[in-house]
C-alpha cells in the first residue's frame, strides 16, 4: 500500500511541472461534463418527463454513473492504457518487479485531471439530491455508499477484463470502451426506459442496475416489487461481478508469462 | 505561387495523407463496432424522451433517428476534437521546421494534409455504418433521402463542412505555434464547436431561442445542418440558405486563418536543433 501511494506521490509531482496543462485538462473535463448535463436539461425542458422520470431522478443517475466513472478512470487509468504497456514492452518490466503487478499498472497511470470530471459529477449529485427531495435513513445512506463502491467494483472491473484482452489483441480495448464510456452514458439514465433485452443484459452480464437503477429505486421510495433489503444490498452484486474480471486478468498473465516473451 | 502546377502539389499531399489513413482499415472496423454500439445507445435514449412525451417536438422520430445515424458515421469528419497528432507533435518538438524550408505555403500544406487524414477517417466508415443503418429494425433504422435535390445539396453541404471543419481546426495548429502546447486551446475548442454543432444534444431539440442565434454563428454548419439536409427535415431552400452562411464562414474562416498564420510564420520560434 505504501508503494501506491509513493506511486500517486510520483504522479503528483509530474503533475505540477506542467501547471497550466493540468489546470486546463481539468477545467476542461469539468465543463465538458457540465455542458453533458445542460443538454439533459435541455433534453427535459422540451420533453418534460423521461418515461415516468422526472429531472431530479435523472440527474441522480446522471451524475453518480459520472462520479464514478469519473473516479475509476482517474485511478484505472493505467489498465485502460494496458495496450501502450504491451506494445513498448514496459509490461515486462513491472512482471519483473516484487509485489503485484496490478500495483504497478495502477500507479503508471494515475490521471488527476479526471478528478475534474469527478467534482463536476459530485456537484451535480449534491444538487440532485436535494432537488429530489428524499427522505433519508440509515438505510439509504448505506444504500448510497453502497452505490458508489459498486459503480466504481463495476467499472475497474470491466477495465482490467479490457486489459486482459490486449494479450490477444490491441483492439480489445476498443470493444471494452463501448461498455465503459458508453456504459456510462448507459448508465447515467434509469434502466427501465430502455429495451427489454438491454435491461436484462445490464442486469445479470454487466451488473449496471445494480450500481444506478436499483439502489436509486430504493433511496427514492419506489421500491415496492421485492424486499427492501434486496434493494438496498444490490450493489453487492457489482462485488461479485469483479471477481471473474480478476481471474481472467490472473489467467491472461500467467498464459503470457508461459509462452515466454 | 499561384496557378494550378500549386495547387497539384497540394494534391498530391492530401492524396499521400488519404492513402496513409486507408492503412488503418483493422481500427476502422472496430471503431464502427463502436460506433454502431454509440448510437444504438442514443436512439435508445431519445426513444424513450419521445415516447413519453406529452407533445411531441417538431422533429419527427424517424428523422431524428437517421439524424444520431448520420452523427455516428460522419463522426470523423464533424468533431473538432480529433485532430492531427502527428502535426501537433511536429510543431512542438520543431520538426515543423523541415516543412518550413520545403517550396509549400505552410497554411496550405497543413490544411490539405489534414483534410486528406480526415477524409481517409470517414471514407473508411460512413459507408458501412449507413449501410447496416438502414438494416436495423424499425424505428432504430436510418432512412435516405428521397428528393434528389436534397441529396445534392446534402453532398453539397459535405464539402462546406469539411472545409469548416478543416479552416477552423487550423486555428489550433496556428496557437500551437506560439504556445508548443495544444492541451488548453484545444480542450476548449473542442467543448464550445462539438457541443453547438449538435453532437451531444441534436441542435433541433435544443430550446428555440438557441437555435435563432446558432442560424448566423458557424457551429451548425459542421455537422447539424448537414443531416438536417439529409433527413429532409428542412425546406430546400431553406437548407439552401443556410449553406450560404455555411459557406460564408468557411471562407472567412479559410482566410482569417491563412492571415493569422502569414503573421506568425513571421515570429516563429523554432526550438531545438
Amino acid at each position: 500500500m505504501k508503494l501506491y501511494f509513493k506511486y500517486v506521490e510520483i504522479a503528483f509531482k509530474g503533475l505540477i511541472q506542467y501547471p497550466l496543462n493540468f489546470i486546463a485538462t481539468f477545467f476542461g473535463q469539468m465543463a465538458t461534463t457540465a455542458l453533458g448535463f445542460i443538454g439533459v436539461y435541455m433534453l427535459f425542458m422540451r420533453f418534460d418527463n423521461l418515461a415516468g422520470y422526472s429531472f431530479s431522478e435523472v440527474a441522480l443517475c446522471y451524475s453518480v454513473s459520472f462520479t464514478v466513472f469519473a473516479f475509476t478512470e482517474c485511478f484505472f487509468r493505467g489498465f485502460d492504457r494496458f495496450s501502450n504497456m504491451i506494445v513498448k514492452g514496459t509490461f515486462d518490466l513491472v512482471l519483473v518487479k516484487p509485489r503485484s503487478e496490478i500495483l504497478h499498472i495502477l500507479g503508471s497511470t494515475i490521471e488527476f485531471s479526471r478528478l475534474g470530471r469527478m467534482i463536476t459529477g459530485i456537484v451535480i449529485l449534491v444538487l440532485s439530491v436535494n432537488m429530489a427531495d428524499i427522505r433519508w435513513n440509515i438505510y439509504k445512506g448505506i444504500a448510497f455508499i453502497l452505490m458508489l463502491a459498486g459503480g466504481t467494483a463495476v467499472f475497474s472491473g470491466l477495465f482490467i477484463l479490457g486489459a486482459s484482452f490486449c494479450f490477444v489483441t490491441v483492439q480489445g480495448i476498443e470493444v471494452v470502451n463501448i461498455f465503459t464510456d458508453g456504459g456510462r452514458e448507459f448508465a447515467s439514465y434509469p434502466l427501465t426506459i430502455y429495451e427489454k433485452w438491454a435491461v436484462k443484459f445490464f442486469t445479470y452480464v454487466i451488473p449496471y442496475a445494480c450500481f444506478n437503477y436499483i439502489p436509486l429505486a430504493f433511496i427514492t421510495d419506489k421500491a415496492v416489487d421485492y424486499p427492501q433489503i434486496l434493494y438496498m444490498l444490490s450493489p453487492l452484486v457489482c462485488f461479485i461481478f469483479f471477481i471473474p474480471c480478476i481471474v481472467v486478468w490472473k489467467i491472461s498473465v500467467r498464459h503470457y508469462l508461459s509462452t515466454g516473451s | 505561387m499561384t496557378g494550378i502546377k500549386s495547387v497539384r502539389k497540394y494534391f498530391a499531399v492530401l492524396k499521400i495523407n488519404l492513402i496513409m489513413g486507408l492503412q488503418y482499415s483493422v481500427a476502422a472496423f472496430t471503431g464502427i463496432i463502436t460506433q454502431f454500439a454509440f448510437g444504438i445507445f442514443h436512439i435508445m435514449i431519445y426513444k424513450a424522451f419521445y415516447d413519453s412525451a406529452k407533445t411531441p417536438p417538431d422533429m419527427p422520430f424517424d428523422k431524428l433517428v437517421s439524424y444520431l445515424w448520420c452523427i455516428q458515421a460522419f463522426l470523423a469528419l464533424i468533431t473538432i476534437w480529433w485532430q492531427d497528432n502527428d502535426l501537433l507533435q511536429n510543431i512542438a518538438d520543431g520538426n515543423i521546421a523541415y516543412e518550413l524550408n520545403k517550396p509549400v505555403g505552410l497554411y496550405n500544406y497543413c490544411f490539405a494534409r489534414i483534410c486528406g487524414k480526415r477524409i481517409a477517417n470517414v471514407a473508411l466508415r460512413f459507408l458501412p455504418v449507413l449501410i447496416f443503418a438502414q438494416l436495423m429494425p424499425a424505428p432504430y433504422n436510418l432512412t435516405l433521402p428521397r428528393n434528389p435535390v436534397s441529396v445534392l445539396l446534402f453532398i453539397g453541404s459535405i464539402f462546406i463542412s469539411l472545409v469548416l471543419v478543416v479552416s477552423i481546426s487550423m486555428f489550433l495548429y496556428i496557437i500551437t505555434l506560439k504556445t508548443l502546447s495544444p492541451v488548453a486551446p484545444r480542450m476548449i475548442m473542442s467543448i464550445v464547436f462539438d457541443f453547438f454543432s449538435g453532437i451531444v444534444i441534436p441542435v433541433p431539440l435544443m430550446p428555440e431561442a438557441f437555435q435563432k442565434i446558432l442560424f448566423y454563428l458557424p457551429f451548425r454548419y459542421i455537422s447539424d445542418w448537414q443531416f438536417q439536409i439529409f433527413t429532409e427535415n428542412i425546406g430546400n431552400t431553406k437548407a439552401a440558405e443556410g449553406l450560404l452562411i455555411g459557406a460564408f464562414w468557411a471562407v472567412g474562416l479559410l482566410w482569417a486563418g491563412q492571415l493569422l498564420m502569414g503573421r506568425m510564420q513571421k515570429s516563429i520560434v523554432i526550438q531545438g536543433g
